[in-house]
């Protein structure tokens, strides 16, 4: 929808860009709208990564697109109801997003996506103790002008760092570890153990071989050096912390997954497409379990 | 006895200019929260949004335009009164009276 100039001398000059918005504008403005949304609704949230960064801690010619943000636990469902009054559309459920099912993803016309994150994968304390972790030093820094509350430094660095353990190729630990003074490595190191995350933080600074022990080792193994689905959902089998989380990963391995279908079809996937992904999942289950164990069998050695 | 009024930037208004990343054009976008439109105003709309952000009267907000634009004061002073009347109706804008 386009506007007309609004008045006369800057005739040409004021328009409604919502087609081609740059995307450094869109994802600043974003944060701030969903700042508003949040504060109309009474919901307690911490802005994470890209414009809620401290200047020191972005990335030089790294632009942000989309927003993050996470959510006091308890108001989670609050938050959803609330944008989805503002004409947000929920993309993924959280417990469809990722193997941490971590995250709900919706999208606006005007403002793309934003993830919101029920917790922080590889914090392994409960969400409540660790957003409220994480929010302990928290301040209101301005994204595009507006107040936005956002972590303090420590928790900046550690969430960054157990981000980067989970991003194949975004190994930025130079910035977030390196070049941070002991007294701050040494902070980052205690949030991380409040928080329950110390295998992701060793994940993240190359020392997971120290963890070989842990039930997740193999989930952040996965995430460092790669591997089919299946043994991505081996490690998720392994790292789920209850007899229920391990029969989800079992359901949720053998079961379509219609938020991505859905996004795979740009549509929402009728009977048939579900059955018919359905049937593709189960016969590339079945070829990676046959690989798998040929595999196996050839490293045996002969009798 | 009052003096003329002073206008800034609504408190439920995000914006950010082209420059924050470094790009060399005059342009900000602008957005009432939490659903208004993103508006883009560029050149003289985004001089007289500048001079809007540092507060003040409409003859404060001329000038500063005027510096940005190069433009003569009062050539374009009632093209700015009418257009920060344009942003108050939209809300962008308030007016605060002054004491």
């Amino acid at each position: 929808m386009h506007e007309e100039p609004v008045t006369d001398p800057p005739r040409g000059q004021v328009s409604s860009p919502d087609v081609d918005i740059p995307t450094f504008a869109r994802v600043q403005l974003a944060h701030p709208v969903v700042q508003r949304i949040a504060e109309e609704a009474g919901v307690s949230l911490l802005h994470l990564k890209g414009p809620a960064l401290l200047a020191g801690l972005r990335a030089p010619g790294r632009l942000s697109s989309d927003v993050d943000v996470l959510v006091q636990p308890d108001q989670f469902t609050t938050m959803e109801g609330a944008l989805h009054d503002h004409g947000w559309e929920r993309y993924s459920h959280v417990s469809s997003g990722s193997a941490f099912e971590h995250a709900a993803n919706w999208w606006h016309p005007h403002w793309g996506y934003a993830d919101l994150h029920a917790r922080w994968p590889g914090a392994t304390a409960s969400p409540a103790d660790t957003f409220s972790a994480l929010s302990e030093e928290s301040f209101l820094q301005p994204i595009a002008h507006y107040a936005c509350p956002v972590p303090g430094r420590t928790a900046q660095l550690l969430v960054l760092l157990l981000h980067s353990a989970r991003s194949p190729g975004y190994r930025d630990v130079e910035l977030t570890w390196n070049e941070q003074s002991p007294q701050q490595r040494a902070a980052v190191i205690d949030l991380a153990g409040r928080i329950g995350g110390q295998v992701a933080l060793a994940a993240a600074l190359g020392h997971l071989e120290e963890h070989r022990g842990d039930p997740s080792y193999a989930l952040w193994h996965f995430y460092r050096d790669g591997g089919g689905r299946l043994d991505e959902w081996r490690a998720r089998y392994r790292a789920a912390p209850s007899p229920s989380g391990r029969w989800r990963v079992v359901v949720s391995a053998a079961r379509v997954n219609r938020d991505h279908l859905r996004i795979e079809l740009g549509r929402t996937p009728t009977r048939s497409d579900v059955l018919t992904a359905q049937l593709g999942r189960i016969g590339k289950l079945v070829r990676e379990s046959a690989r798998m164990a040929r595999a196996h069998l050839r490293k045996r050695p002969a009798p | 006895m009052t003096g003329p009024d002073r206008y800034a930037v609504a408190a439920d208004v995000a914006w950010i200019d082209a420059e924050h990343v470094g790009e060399a054009r005059a342009e900000v976008y602008v957005a009432r929260l939490p659903d208004g439109e993103p508006l883009l105003l560029r050149d003289g709309a985004w001089a007289i949004w500048h001079g809007v952000a540092q507060g003040g009267t409409v003859d404060d907000i001329v000038g500063h335009a005027a510096d940005l634009s190069g433009a003569e004061r009062d050539v374009i002073a009632d093209d700015v009164a009418r257009f920060v009347e344009s942003l108050v109706a939209r809300g962008l804008v308030v007016p605060t009276p002054s004491a």
